[in-house]
């Protein structure tokens, strides 16, 4: 392999490292986006639910006087 | 352990990548007769054990719906499928990028390469079937059975070039691992590297279709609260 090449192949290095750092901060990030839409959803479902567990009986109109 | 801590392994990925492409471009060698293009082969190889990796488990996931009817199993079992067809596209891509450096032809009906082919547009297909029903159930049901079948191409694939006359190179053998040291080092850390990339991807997938499945009980529950 002459010095050239040699000089190439670390240029394709230096250059396939420096897209992978960025695929990687898009990952990542990716990563944390999703993980709060989970965390979100979680929130808005124990929401529905505890809005379904208010017990309602038949008959009753609330406070009276 | 929080969900935040269970992302923190994902950094290690960074590293490892790293290295796999030091390996890859400045540490090994060129080939005697292929030169500096036989460096593709590195990512060749990981991305097909990536994507044999992830159609087994796609298989092993089926097996389980089929047998618990847990909807678990079959989200892993999309989530791994989806990838495993991404890993299948980049092997194809490098398989014909090296194939035209080695063998002086774009593309050529080889037992090996047409078995890959199969591969990807059956498991193209799964995808695509995944999509036709509302019934979550079923969508399940034909999916798992679906990817039982298809899985029956993973094995085949993979003995091809020993069971059949290939011009695909057989690299391991049982008398050993036909390459140069620091080869072999070159293409166990890119395997390394490609298999936590599958590992980062199965995460963010199944935490997206756990975000979907939660939406779709909460637009039902809208529903059924507007309904009646």
């Amino acid at each position: 392999m002459s010095g050239t090449e040699r000089m190439y192949l670390e240029f394709l290095f230096f250059a396939y490292t420096a897209v992978w750092v960025m695929m990687f901060g898009f990952l990542y990030r990716m990563g944390k986006r999703a993980r709060q839409l989970e965390e979100e959803i979680l929130i808005l479902e124990e929401a529905f639910s505890s809005e379904t567990k208010t017990p309602i009986e038949p008959g009753f109109h609330g406070p009276s006087v | 352990m929080t969900r935040r801590s269970q992302d923190g392994w994902i950094w290690g990925l960074l590293p490892l990548m790293g290295l796999a492409l030091f390996l890859n471009f400045v540490a090994s060698p060129d080939d005697r007769v292929l030169g500096p293009s036989q460096r593709i082969f590195y990512f060749h190889m990981a991305t097909a054990t990536a994507a044999g990796v992830a159609f087994t488990v796609t298989a092993g996931a089926s097996i389980l719906y089929l047998a618990t009817r847990n909807l678990r199993f079959d989200a892993f079992a999309a989530a791994s499928a989806e990838i495993g067809t991404v890993f299948t596209s980049m092997l194809l891509v490098t398989g014909i990028l090296w194939g035209r450096a080695a063998w002086g032809v774009w593309w050529t009906w080889d037992p090996r390469l047409t078995a890959t082919v199969i591969l990807w547009v059956v498991f193209m297909a799964y995808l695509m079937i995944r999509g036709w029903t509302e019934s979550r159930e079923r969508r399940a049901r034909t999916a798992a059975v679906l990817a039982l079948a298809a899985y029956v191409d993973v094995p085949i694939d993979y003995m091809t070039i020993r069971w059949w006359k290939s011009i695909h190179p057989v690299v391991i053998t049982t008398h050993g691992i036909h390459m140069a040291p620091s080869m072999v080092w070159a293409m166990f850390v890119s395997m390394a590297a490609m298999l936590g990339i599958y590992a980062a991807w199965m995460q963010l997938r199944l935490r997206l279709i756990r975000v979907e499945m939660g939406l779709d009980r909460v637009k039902q529950h809208l529903k059924d609260k507007l309904e009646g």
